[in-house]
């Protein structure tokens, strides 16, 4: 049987990470969790322990990436062969999992994206507009570096496979995790897709990003990408 | 030859800075691996300044018109290799400790796994 694991990385979601995990449990039983909690200051680790939710408390806070990592590193210690990124916040929608890990399972793909503009559907929640521009600019950046489209580079409803699991608990990006990790897997040639999902508006919790800050966090974005696209030979050196 | 007041200063503030970092050694607040680049910095410093006619030489050669102006670009360049030294440690730390937090993450886990 395939074993599926879901990562949840989790700072301060006391107010929806229990009902996150829920719905993935009356979903499909058989799905495992592990929350990811980020150094969180609220009440997150006790409330999963209460709930008997599987936890690992990074002692200090690493941001969304290595909080990331640590959950692909639980995944390979523990032998799954299919890890989903999924958001603590209630951004991220059961019912489309079934459609990520889809062609994972079909063994054609090693890598899916949850995204919410592949159709240039409208649907659901789609955040800012300035933020969409931004978006817009990142898979702008993604296409010129790989040649590949990815129009929701910033998604973090994402499946990887076995071998993305390894290399992705070996190293992986901290600074601007979603965007550089796909450009990393795209420039080593794994296979990449996208598929349409809807997105809730979080819950509870604060998005990393914060609207003041978003123009130095594009340039920030934009240069690390390249940077990162030029590291390939590094990287699969060590594959 | 610079004017001999000037060296003497030179020697004073070399003498200062090696005293402070083998102090600072001494104290554990530095290890001896980071020390070598500013002992090596202040012995160079030292020396360019002890050698007769070296900076001169070195200053018509390099083109500066006025000597100062040289020892300051120097000076600025040797801060900014230090600077970028210290930066390559701290990456180097925060990823260190990124690995050491995640597995005391996981290893805790593992512990209060079994426990239950």
């Amino acid at each position: 049987m395939t074993k599926v694991l879901f990562i949840i990385p989790a700072y301060n979601e006391e107010k929806s990470i229990v009902k996150t995990v829920q719905s993935i449990h009356s979903y499909n039983p058989a799905w495992d969790v592990i929350v990811i909690n980020d150094g969180s200051k609220d009440d997150t680790e006790k409330l999963c322990k209460a709930h008997s939710i599987p936890i690992a408390t990074l002692p200090m806070n690493l941001g969304i990436g290595g909080a990331v990592q640590t959950g692909y590193k639980y995944a390979l210690h523990n032998n799954y062969d299919i890890a989903i990124q999924f958001d603590g916040d209630g951004q991220h929608n059961i019912e489309f999992v079934h459609d990520i890990i889809k062609d994972i399972l079909a063994n054609t793909h090693d890598f899916i994206i949850g995204s919410r503009f592949v159709d240039g559907k409208r649907e659901g929640f789609i955040s800012s507009r300035l933020r969409r521009i931004g978006i817009r600019l990142i898979s702008i950046t993604i296409k010129i570096l790989t040649g590949h489209t990815i129009t929701d580079p910033t998604s973090g409803f994402r499946a990887a496979n076995r071998k993305v699991i390894q290399a992705f608990a070996e190293s992986y990006p901290i600074e601007f995790p979603e965007p550089e990790s796909v450009t990393l897997l795209l420039k080593q040639e794994y296979k990449v897709k996208e598929v349409p999902v809807l997105m809730n508006e979080r819950q509870g919790g604060t998005s990393s990003i914060h609207t003041w800050k978003s123009a130095y966090y594009m340039v920030n974005v934009l240069l690390s990408l390249v940077i990162v696209s030029m590291q390939k030979r590094k990287i699969n050196l060590k594959k | 030859m610079l004017p001999i007041k000037l060296i003497m200063q030179i020697i004073l503030f070399s003498g200062l800075m090696l005293f402070l970092v083998v102090y600072l050694v001494h104290k554990n607040l530095f290890t001896i691996k980071y020390s070598l680049i500013w002992i090596i910095s202040i012995a160079g410093f030292l020396l360019s300044a002890l050698i007769p006619n070296f900076l001169s030489t070195i200053q018509s050669w390099l083109g500066f018109e006025v000597l100062s102006n040289m020892i300051f670009a120097v000076l600025i360049g040797i801060l900014i290799f230090l600077s970028l030294n210290l930066t390559v440690i701290v990456s180097r730390q925060k990823e260190n400790i990124r690995l050491l937090t995640q597995e005391i993450a996981l290893i805790r886990e593992r512990i209060d796994r079994n426990h239950d």
